[in-house]
């Protein structure tokens, strides 16, 4: 994942990069709340990061998420609640990282130029979201490509550490007749 | 009822365990030993240690979980409680991913069981290069087949799953030669959740072990704390002063505990114990310290078979390849050993490349995934120096390690071979686990053979794991060349030693528990005779 001083490293696009980086601490207006219910305790996702990954997460677990309208929102949901505790689970060195990279999808600035989807999380469309992922998975720039596993493993994670996920994989989880294994 | 060793001993009330996230005030302890560390190293020290009548405290800067209360065989939940970093420790550039432990028995607790000796091509470069001329494949011998008894190492006879079964018979077919891999279990029920914690108690893991019975014999085991650094007076090691963890394990509480020892073992696994020894200060006038880490970097093929595989079901490993071991001497191209790894829905999920509907393709045909690891053998060439431990701003270790072109072409040559013999095993599509390698993978060996020779090599494109990590702390006979000797003792501080992964001069060329449980027990018996005179029968 990319840290300021990664980013320096990089060279002179480098450079580039962590001054759009800088201006995304800026008092910049956060794009609307993704239709997302903000009442469950989030640990470290604001409204903000919440909306990207949820878009983010909307393409990349295309074909993965139910058909159904009503269980679509609620699995989207659940997979960004689940990118939370995975995020919050992480070395407290590794969240800043993290965070870092959230502020860079979040700012509009930095989203236009170095993400490369103008639109706001909200109304970017699917295919917007996956040529930004696609540009940074073969970016030649390392950072960029740490930044888009970074999402691949977030996403992933969470959507598969949860059992509803396992619906359509052939795979019925973990032997049930260990349960009981301890109180038999 | 089955008896869970670690739910009685807690109940017997006559175990000294402590967590330290409950702590309220600072605090001092007192030991004639502290080891930081309860893996392969820490544990086989501490039971042997307390068998010798000395005072032993155990500091673990994870959790005590165990099978009867915790393991639950839950991904989303044994990931970020059981291992380092949420089971996500990554090398600087992220380009490598490495599952390490962090709870009671360190990656004991968490590891797939497979045991190997020390190979011999291994000993005889460490005695040539290293001036370890008493470790010889006659004299260790005893101390592996010590572990063996102790830890019941034993043949597994229990047919492999088809995962394995696959890489057995695709080598058949290849003209590749395998072995069976033999395994720490007792009773074990076949399950295929070793990395999740054994449920049943079968893996004889260091939890269920070495530990119980240091805490039998009075040790003393202090959970959440984090070993800050190794205290010095006057030219000697005199304890360790660690910080009190919150429960989550992820931050300090402001809580200081200090454990005055006379002599302190070190063994928090090969990163980890780097770091401590350079927050500690320690001299190093060789700059040692934290050079020469191993990996065993490991690249990744997927298959499609034409029958289930299940790969979460059954002893995740049973059957290895050696053949590119074998064929390449030490200074040729890069060695490599061939295994399969367990497969669950997260780490398949995040491993198999790709998003959107191409990756959940292959979700859909979960079952039908068969995979196979290529472990390159480290450390042995000289275009394969490893990478080093630094400290991050916060103290927390990082890990550089730069895969240099002599391995790349090791994980090509490995690669091809996975490709070959999974197409042989019948395979209908395989997949280098490669950003640049199409979603479907390819459909015929002469598809693979071709593109897999163009594939661009080079981090977060080609995906690269590791589950062993090695050196850093590596043991010559002489200080000019290690940092610690043949039997773990720091060169340039008295009464410090060293007794896990972090010794090894190179990496082993196998998953390498059964090498750190054996030169452990070597080393701390040696150890035991000095601080008490008395020559400790292990195991009892």
């Amino acid at each position: 994942m990319l840290s300021r001083r990664q980013l320096l490293k990089t060279g002179v696009a480098g450079a580039a990069l962590l001054g759009l980086a800088r201006l995304a601490y800026g008092p910049i207006t956060p794009d609307s709340l993704y239709a997302v219910p903000a009442q469950a305790r989030f640990k470290v996702l604001d409204a903000e990061s919440r909306t990207a990954l949820a878009a983010i997460a909307r393409v990349m677990l295309k074909g993965a998420l139910p058909r159904d309208e009503a269980e679509y929102e609620t699995a989207l949901y659940q997979a960004v609640l689940g990118c939370d505790t995975a995020i919050a689970g992480l070395p407290m060195g590794v969240q800043a990282e993290v965070k870092e990279l959230l502020a860079l999808l979040n700012s509009r600035v930095t989203r236009r130029w170095v993400v490369g989807v103008g639109a706001s999380w909200e109304t970017a469309s699917d295919e917007d979201i996956a040529h930004f992922l696609n540009r940074w998975r073969y970016s030649s720039f390392l950072l960029l490509r740490s930044g888009y596993q970074a999402l691949h493993q977030i996403v992933f994670a969470a959507w598969y550490g949860n059992p509803q996920a396992w619906v359509g994989i052939g795979y019925d989880g973990p032997p049930k007749f260990m349960e009981g294994y301890w109180n038999a | 009822m089955p008896k869970d060793v670690i739910a009685e001993g807690l109940a017997s009330g006559k175990w000294d365990v402590r967590d330290a996230a409950t702590f309220m005030r600072d605090q001092t302890l007192e030991a004639d030993v502290v080891i930081v560390g309860t893996g392969a190293g820490g544990g086989v020290a501490a039971e042997i240690l307390s068998l010798a009548g000395l005072k032993v405290v155990m500091l673990e800067e994870g959790e005590l979980r165990y099978a009867s209360k915790h393991f639950n065989l839950k991904e989303a939940e044994a990931y970020p409680t059981l291992y380092q970093e949420s089971a996500g420790r990554q090398t600087k550039d992220k380009g490598i991913t490495i599952l390490q432990g962090r709870t009671v028995g360190g990656s004991t607790t968490v590891n797939w069981t497979s045991s190997f000796r020390t190979p011999p091509t291994t000993l005889a470069f460490w005695r040539d290069h290293y001036g370890l001329d008493d470790m010889t494949v006659e004299n260790m011998a005893s101390w592996f087949g010590k572990a063996e008894k102790r830890l019941s190492v034993i043949d597994w006879n229990v047919e492999p799953n088809v995962n394995n079964q696959v890489l057995m018979s695709g080598a058949d077919r290849a003209g590749i030669h395998w072995s069976k891999i033999r395994r720490n279990v007792k009773a074990c029920l076949n399950l295929g959740y070793c990395g999740m914690g054994c449920p049943a108690n079968a893996k004889q893991s260091m939890l269920i072990t070495t530990v119980p019975t240091a805490l039998d014999r009075g040790a003393t085991l202090l959970t959440h704390l984090r070993a800050e650094r190794v205290l010095q007076e006057g030219g000697k090691a005199v304890g360790v002063e660690g910080m009190a963890m919150n429960h989550s394990g992820l931050e300090p509480v402001g809580i200081k505990v200090t454990i005055k020892a006379k002599t302190v073992l070190l063994a928090g696994g090969a990163i980890n114990t780097p770091a401590l020894m350079l927050r500690s200060d320690l001299s190093d006038p060789h700059g040692l310290i934290g050079k020469r880490t191993f990996l065993h970097p490991v690249n990744v093929s997927g298959a499609l078979m034409p029958f289930k595989v299940e790969g979460w079901q059954g002893a995740p490993q049973s059957i290895y390849s050696d053949h590119f071991i074998d064929a390449f001497s030490p200074d040729g191209p890069m060695g490599y050993k061939l295994e399969v790894p367990p497969l669950h829905p997260v780490l398949t999920a995040i491993t198999m490349s790709g998003f959107g509907e191409k990756h959940r393709q292959l979700m859909q045909h979960f079952d039908r995934l068969q995979v196979v690891l290529a472990l390159m053998r480290d450390g042995f060439h000289e275009d394969s120096r490893g990478g080093s431990v630094s400290l991050k701003a916060d103290g927390t270790p990082l890990l550089d390690y730069p895969i240099s072109d002599y391995v790349w072409r090791g994980m090509r040559h490995a690669y091809l071979t996975m490709a070959e013999l999974q197409f042989a095993a019948g395979a209908t599509r395989v997949m280098p686990i490669h950003e640049d390698v199409p979603g479907g993978g390819y459909s015929s060996w002469a598809e693979a053979k071709a593109a897999i020779q163009s594939l661009p090599l080079e981090v977060l494109r080609a995906k690269v794991v590791s589950a062993h990590v090695m050196g850093g702390a590596a043991m010559a006979s002489k200080a000019e060349q290690g940092v610690v000797d043949g039997y773990g003792r720091f060169f340039n501080l008295d009464n410090l030693y060293v007794m896990d992964g972090s010794v090894f001069p190179t990496s082993i060329g196998a998953n390498p528990q059964l090498s750190i449980y054996g030169l452990a027990a070597r080393n701390a018996s040696s150890l035991a005779k000095t601080l008490t005179g008395k020559d400790i029968v292990w195991p009892v």
